[in-house]
């Protein structure tokens, strides 16, 4: 976290040293230091298209929506959301991908559509990072593991300790097979030789939950907001989470890649553009979108759905997606 | 779907197989096409997995299957029992005119929907259709064409804020891009 | 605080004119959307979230509730005027709903329909209000297994839902199957069926298919058989409200549907969709009039649109006592409440009494105002049949292009509504039943899932299946049902001789 804020900070630097602009009229989101004429600034005259790939309403479109309204009064016009769910976010991004480069159509993507699913597919029109323009990362989001609070583990190092007595017999339940809950368990078993039995089901409906907390399935892997209301309720357990850095909604969690090391792939969301925008609004794109992750009210937003803010853009951004790839060519490789 | 009667067919006292009868063969025997040609393309192209993680291709292939067996019943059903039976009745003259001109506006409508946008697609669409249902008036179906298609248009795309295609009008059409 | 005075205290919480307003505007937008064609509550609701969005929680919630029972009420509006069901839940109205207008009974119809929603939702609220607790364990009573004896259970015994012969009823369904397994795969992503179709991977929207089949089909029917449409001469308050015979044929059918719709709506799935088929199922097995079922039976819309609206409101208990939304719409209502800060579970009752108590009243308060605005409205919808043909049926078309496009703004889409028309008009020419097709779309996703869920489960035994009583009780009732109607028909032939042997249920047309 530290680490990408000093990365972030510098990226900033670099890009206002490069347009040399800043201060915007209108608002005072100004917790950037940004000075500088107006003159570069990029001034849109119709609405911006901003796509999210996945249904109206799902887990992941409240980010998208947080984006989309902070960008509507930063840049002064209406910017008009676009739900085009389905194919793992694949459809959405390529809608991103495909749209003429004019600054008037960007959106949201995260690491799976632009990491993985080219794998999947080389008929996807984003193959590298080369294929669009890398505007600016929103937020992690980790994986935490909980078990039925009926069951017996108490720790995270008595249940692995379980697991590797009996493989394959632990159930976990998933949202579905390549879903990030799914992805860390795969590479928590390629880490560590354990053995779960990887349950998925689909769906948003929350079976996943359902299931374990009526016993049928004995852990799960989800993100903390979805099942908050049960680890409150007494119902779950959290005994760790997939991150590498303290995770503040559940700060005291234990971090499973510190006891298998690379046991940690959280999902990951961006705006993204198509690639070769016109210099002048891609630099007003990329800066604002900076201020906008950046700013009071995005990073309250973020903290109150276990977001974890991480301002990266560009060149930075595009090496966190190269990086993932090899993760995923190794999950897809291997037949855990 | 009019095939020819295969005649003699009213052997053992049944009745001869009327139209609906041979039309629910037909579809019988397209339903066996597909059912095989799906179980095939299944069985080739999709994972079946193992059977503790069964793969995409299970329930298909099963449905493939069921697909041949619902089919071959329909088939039998039709040949051997006359519980549906009668004549099916397509429209002759100027019923199939209309049916056949409205058919073809409607496909209009759909392939350039996209590039003509709401607005205009639907404009002419129902100027089309009302000179097919209509009277010959040719101001009429002008006018009353263009207050509908226009009219339906503005409700979901200003009203409502649905996003459709803006086509010609939009930003980046041949007549908006000269106005936005 | 006990159930009654919650409520009590719900409803003098909602009793405030800015919540009245709110509720009366997303029943009249509701309403508005989902008479349209291929414009359900799905629609509805997504496009009044972002508005809802500015609300204050309470205000914006009970305008979703709103929009949610008057899409709903919507949908099976057109289903009954013009044959075009707006969403899944409404297939089922379609069959007795058109025939009664067909007969001149429109009015009637839906002002049953109207009513009864009312009645179903007064039903669930209380059966919600007095039974919450306990009836949110039930979705954790079942897992994979019961859930595939549910959906399995419900396509066998469904298949035959519309009447007719054996094949007429399953060679719809298999291929409405077979259509659900296009696409994007929900358990392990794989993309099937496509061919290189990037919008194929969504796979078969309901939309467009039930639009296609039913009201594009119409359509065409009505152009080559202009009798076929009905005219209405007079729209006389008379010929509105319903005969004395035919309030006193709704009751048995408004009770049964309520009870079943709530029950569903406590599980996830398809729970409008399949109470309304359940409820109209029943109807066949246990009303007096079975027999004069499908063609313009009062039971055959007061049982489905009971059950549709009762499952709306049964939904309510998993979504704020476990926060699992189970349908598409729960899941917008929830992704409102979160925005609003409230994070619906299993504390909201003891954390959250006022919004857990105002939610449960606004959703009566939202089926109330539907009845306030549609009772009034029905002379309004029958109004709509005597625009001139030649304006109506290309004016519907139009709609229909937009409604299937912009569910997921997919030009395929409006492809995929088109030549479901011609297969509809197609197969309905051939006296198949379009019913079951959709029946199986609906059903058939459900059921793959949840066997491969089972077999991940119990890595692969599928003795896990049967391995539940709950599970075993419903495969039973449903072979029952399935062979229990022929055997019955068997014996009463036997008894009463050559006579009942003529006796022969039309497929809808």
């Amino acid at each position: 976290m530290k680490k990408h804020t000093l990365r972030g900070a510098l990226a900033a630097a670099s890009a206002l040293a490069l347009v040399a602009c800043g201060g915007d009229a209108g608002t005072d989101d100004t917790d950037v230091a940004a000075a500088g004429g107006d003159e570069a600034r990029w001034q849109p005259e119709r609405p911006i298209t901003y796509i999210i790939p996945y249904g109206t309403g799902g887990s992941t479109d409240p980010i998208g929506r947080q984006f989309a309204s902070q960008l509507e009064e930063e840049l002064g016009v209406e910017v008009v959301v676009e739900n085009r769910e389905g194919g793992a976010a694949t459809i959405g991004t390529t809608g991103i991908v495909t749209a003429a480069p004019d600054c008037y159509t960007i959106g949201l993507s995260n690491d799976t559509a632009l990491a993985n699913q080219p794998l999947l597919n080389p008929d996807l029109p984003f193959q590298t990072t080369d294929d669009y323009t890398s505007l600016v990362k929103l937020a992690d989001i980790p994986v935490v593991l909980a078990v039925d609070a009926d069951a017996p583990w108490q720790t995270l190092e008595e249940f692995f300790a379980y697991v590797e007595e009996n493989p394959n017999e632990v159930g976990y339940a998933t949202s579905g097979v390549g879903g990030t809950p799914d992805t860390n368990a795969k590479l928590l078993e390629i880490r560590s030789g354990l053995e779960l039995n990887r349950v998925p089901f689909s769906g948003g409906g929350g079976e996943a939950l359902t299931a374990v907390v009526a016993g049928e399935v004995e852990s799960i892997g989800t993100y903390y907001p979805s099942m908050q209301g049960f680890v409150d309720s007494g119902d779950l357990r959290p005994l760790g989470v997939f991150y590498n850095e303290e995770y503040e909604p559940v700060p005291d969690l234990p971090l499973i890649p510190e006891i298998y090391e690379g046991a940690a792939k959280p999902s990951a969301y961006y705006t993204i553009a198509p690639a070769n925008l016109p210099e002048e609004c891609r630099d007003t794109l990329v800066e604002v979108s900076r201020e906008i992750v950046e700013s009071g009210e995005f990073r309250a937003f973020a903290e109150e759905n276990g977001y974890v803010v991480d301002p990266i853009q560009l060149e930075e951004l595009a090496a966190e997606i190269d990086e993932y790839r090899p993760i995923f060519e190794e999950l897809e490789g291997s037949d855990a | 779907m009019s095939p020819q009667s295969p005649t003699g067919s009213t052997r053992a006292g049944r009745p001869a197989l009327d139209s609906k009868r041979r039309g629910r063969i037909i579809a019988g025997t397209l339903g066996l096409l597909l059912g095989v040609w799906f179980s095939w393309y299944t069985w080739v192209n999709v994972p079946f997995g193992t059977q503790e993680r069964p793969g995409a291709g299970v329930f298909p292939l099963f449905v493939g299957l069921l697909m041949i067996a619902v089919s071959l019943l329909t088939i039998a059903e039709a040949w051997f029992t006359d519980q549906v039976s009668g004549e099916i009745n397509f429209p002759k003259g100027e019923k199939l005119r209309t049916v056949l001109l409205m058919a073809v506006a409607l496909i209009l409508l759909i392939t350039f929907y996209q590039p003509l946008g709401q607005y205009v697609a639907s404009v002419l669409f129902m100027i089309a259709a009302l000179f097919v249902l209509g009277t010959r008036s040719w101001v009429r179906n002008v006018v009353y064409g263009t207050a509908i298609g226009v009219g339906i248009s503005a409700f979901f795309v200003e009203l409502l804020g649905v996003r459709l295609p803006m086509g010609l009008l939009g930003p980046t059409g041949l007549i908006g891009g000269l106005f936005w | 605080m006990n159930p009654i005075e919650g409520l009590l205290y719900g409803l003098e919480l909602v009793f405030t004119p800015e919540l009245l307003l709110a509720a009366f505007v997303g029943a009249a937008a509701g309403t508005a959307i989902g008479v349209l064609p291929g414009l359900g509550p799905v629609a509805g609701a997504a496009l009044i979230l972002p508005l809802t969005f500015t609300l204050p929680p309470a205000a914006g919630l009970i305008m979703i509730a709103g929009v949610y029972a008057g899409s709903m009420y919507g949908g099976s509006t057109t289903s009954v005027l013009m044959n075009m069901p707006g969403e899944a839940a409404s297939v089922v109205t379609a069959i007795d709903g058109y025939e009664m207008t067909r007969k001149g009974r429109a009015g009637p119809a839906l002002s049953i329909m109207a009513v009864g929603s009312f009645i179903a939702g007064t039903i669930a609220i209380i059966l919600v209000t007095l039974m919450s607790p306990i009836v949110a364990e039930v979705a954790f009573l079942f897992g994979p297994a019961e859930y595939l004896a549910l959906t399995g259970g419900g396509l066998l015994v469904l298949a035959r839902v519309a009447g007719g012969s054996t094949a007429s009823g399953y060679f719809p369904m298999v291929l409405g199957v077979l259509l659900g397994t296009v696409g994007i795969e929900q358990v392990t992503g794989v993309f099937r069926y496509t061919f290189g179709l990037q919008e194929l991977a969504l796979g078969f929207s309901l939309v467009p298919v039930a639009v296609g089949l039913y009201g594009i089909a119409e359509i065409f029917l009505i152009m080559e058989d202009p009798e076929r449409a009905t005219r209405i001469k007079s729209v006389k308050l008379r010929e509105l409200l319903p005969s004395r015979e035919e309030w006193r044929r709704a009751w048995a059918p408004w009770g049964r549907g309520s009870l079943i719709g709530f029950f569903f709506g406590l599980l996830p799935g398809p729970s409008a969709t399949l109470s309304s088929f359940a409820a109209y199922r029943t109807e066949q097995a246990v009303s007096k009039n079975r027999d004069r079922l499908g063609k313009g039976a009062v039971e055959g819309v007061a049982g489905p649109e009971a059950a549709n609206n009762g499952a709306a409101v049964g939904s309510l208990v998993p979504l704020l006592s476990l926060g699992l939304p189970f349908s598409a719409t729960f899941a917008l209502m929830l992704a409102a409440m979160v925005v609003q800060g409230i994070q619906p579970g299993p504390l909201l009752i003891e954390q959250r009494p006022d919004i857990f108590w105002s939610l449960i009243a606004s959703m009566y308060v939202a089926n109330v105002m539907l009845l306030i605005l549609n009772l009034p409205l029905v002379g309004v919808w029958v109004s709509v049949l005597r625009i001139p043909k030649s304006l109506l049926m290309p004016g519907i078309m139009v709609i229909a292009v937009i409604g299937a496009y912009s569910t997921r703004f997919s030009p395929l889409d409006v492809w995929v509504l088109v030549i479901m028309g011609a297969l509809g008009y197609l197969l309905r020419k051939l006296d198949f039943a379009l019913a079951s097709m959709i029946v199986g779309l609906v059903l058939g996703p459900f059921i793959e899932k949840h066997l491969r869920e089972g077999l991940f489960l119990s890595r692969g035994d599928f003795s896990y299946f049967l391995d539940s009583g709950i599970s075993i009780g419903i495969w039973s009732v449903a072979v029952l049902v399935m062979l229990g109607g022929p055997i019955w028909k068997l014996v009463r032939r036997r008894i009463v001789g050559e006579e009942s042997d003529k006796v022969k249920l039309e497929v809808e047309d």
